[in-house]
């Protein structure tokens, strides 16, 4: 296949800072630089043998970054796709790599946990001026409350099913120590009578914010041969934009996940069937169910009844977002889905501890 | 809202400002393509439209008669006067798709929030804050 990125890359290497809600004395470059670092002694690389860096650190510029830890790359960019920056980054990664512009590339996400509970979307002509005036919910729950009951609409989806998604996760949290909710396992129940914050979502369907972030080490093919760990080769990858708010979304109940997935199965010339892990992005319940469709594992409108019947624990048929997900690890801002992308490495790498997977071939990630 | 209004008012942009400026007047004005013929939200100086290109731009006076496409009943809100008013009793958030296609966030407000319904009908409410903002709510038709 022509432009075709498969097994032109791996990821040799992973570095992550344990979530917090409060981090004191600290800078979310520092928070940015330790898991950089954490992911550097992990592939026992320092500085100068890396020679590309993509970075989203709130509110910095990768410049900041590469100063900070004294680095000096001849190859970098940002990554700005919000909650798909961790899995857009080490494609874009892949890409530099394969174009020959760089040959071990840094990629580093996440920051501070956000100061207040104010939307954080400056853009003045979006939601300061058309959606703020109206009171959304906090953080992005509004929203993603507009697509749940759109869901519920379309296709019929319970408050017991969504919660499976966020109990199942949560058992997967208590066997991952750097988990927020670790030591904190919640049923059914505890998620349908938790408080309501914009409905038909409640407080335990919504993403913990946390201050952290999340590092991989990408390199060639070739390279990777002498890397100090097993690599974990990149087969696909896709990406999809559809809209920034909610006004122009082409569906609410199909995300752009529909397109993103079968490009990157295509490329992979994989199936979902062939897929033994899944890691979705979970900012809400809701999202998990619509990803898990999109992506093909389940025909559209049949999560709900799918997470209800089957384990979709580390220990299950279809393991999802082993490391408890955001809903559990926390999210440590657009670090968050660079989670999922550090998790699935480590499984494929047996590094995952108690929790896990046995047996995987192939795992799949989104953003 | 009679006594000083402490909610959020819109931070209106030069693109955006005639859209405004109608409600000010009790229209709904919508941007549409003199070209294409395309309307869309939110205001920006071309048309989106596939390969159009116009900056040949118009505002339409619009019914303000649509369907409620999705809502959620606030209880938790980002704004703290917003949370005032959700700490008495829960507000609507909502995503409006006029009759003429494009969507606006919005309140459904003159609602039972027991007796909502997505794909219902609803008409637009002109609420006045001051003299340069009046705000596009929604009430069921
Ligand atoms: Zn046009």
């Amino acid at each position: 296949m022509s432009g075709s990125l498969k097994g032109k890359a791996a990821i040799i290497a992973t570095g992550s800072v344990k979530p917090e809600r409060k981090m004191p004395g600290r800078s979310g470059l520092g928070v940015a630089a330790e898991a950089a670092i954490n992911a550097m002694k992990d592939a026992a690389l320092s500085q100068n043998d890396i020679d590309g860096l993509i970075t989203q650190v709130t509110g910095e510029t990768p410049t900041a970054l590469a100063e900070y830890l004294g680095m000096r790359p001849t190859w970098s960019s940002g990554v700005a796709m919000e909650g798909a920056s961790g899995a857009a980054s080490v494609t874009m990664a892949a890409m530099a790599i394969n174009a020959g512009l760089a040959q071990t590339v840094l990629c580093v996400i996440g920051g501070l946990a956000p100061g207040g509970d104010m939307a954080t979307d400056s853009s003045p002509l979006h939601r300061p001026q058309f959606d703020n005036p109206f009171g959304p919910a906090s953080g992005a729950t509004g929203y993603y409350a507009l697509i749940a009951n759109r869901y519920k609409h379309e296709y019929g989806v319970t408050d017991a099913q969504r919660a499976q998604v966020a109990v199942q996760q949560r058992f997967n949290a208590q066997a991952n120590p750097n988990a927020i909710f670790y030591g904190a396992s919640i049923s059914v129940d505890d998620v349908v009578n938790s408080r309501m914050i914009s409905n038909p979502l409640r407080l335990l369907e919504c993403v913990m914010p946390t201050g952290g972030a999340e590092a991989v080490i990408v390199t060639s093919a070739d390279r990777a041969k002498d890397a100090n760990n097993k690599p974990v080769y990149l087969l696909g990858a896709g990406m999809a934009v559809d809209r920034s708010t909610l006004v122009n979304a082409t569906s609410l109940t199909t995300s752009p996940v529909a397109i993103s997935a079968a490009k990157a199965f295509d490329m992979a010339e994989l199936k979902p069937t062939d897929i033994s892990m899944v890691s979705l992005y979970d900012c809400y319940t809701i999202t998990v169910l619509i990803s898990l469709e999109d992506a093909g594992f389940v025909p559209k409108g049949e999560a709900g009844a799918f997470v209800e019947s089957t384990d979709i624990t580390y220990k299950g048929s279809l393991p999802i977002n082993t490391h408890g997900g955001q809903l559990s690890y926390g999210q440590p801002q657009v670090g968050g889905g660079m989670s999922h992308v550090t998790e699935s490495v480590r499984q494929m790498q047996g590094l995952a501890g108690d929790r896990q997977v046995e047996n995987l071939d192939y795992c799949f990630v989104n953003g | 809202m009679t006594d000083e209004y402490n909610l959020p008012i819109p931070t209106i942009t030069t693109e955006a400002k005639p859209f405004w400026d109608g409600l000010a007047n009790n229209e709904l004005l919508i941007p549409k393509c003199n070209d294409c013929g395309h309307m869309f939200m939110y205001p920006k100086a071309y048309c989106p439209n596939n390969g159009c290109f116009s900056s040949n731009l118009d505002w339409e006076k619009v019914s303000g008669v649509g369907k409620l496409f999705s809502y959620t009943i606030v209880h938790r809100a980002a704004d703290v006067h917003f949370q005032e008013i959700a700490s008495q009793g829960p507000y609507i958030f909502a995503l409006v798709e006029l009759k003429e296609g494009p969507k606006l966030i919005t309140n459904l407000i003159n609602a039972d929030v027991n007796n909502v319904e997505v794909g219902m009908s609803v008409g637009i409410i002109f609420e006045k804050i001051n003299e340069d903002i009046t705000l596009p709510k929604f009430q069921p038709l």
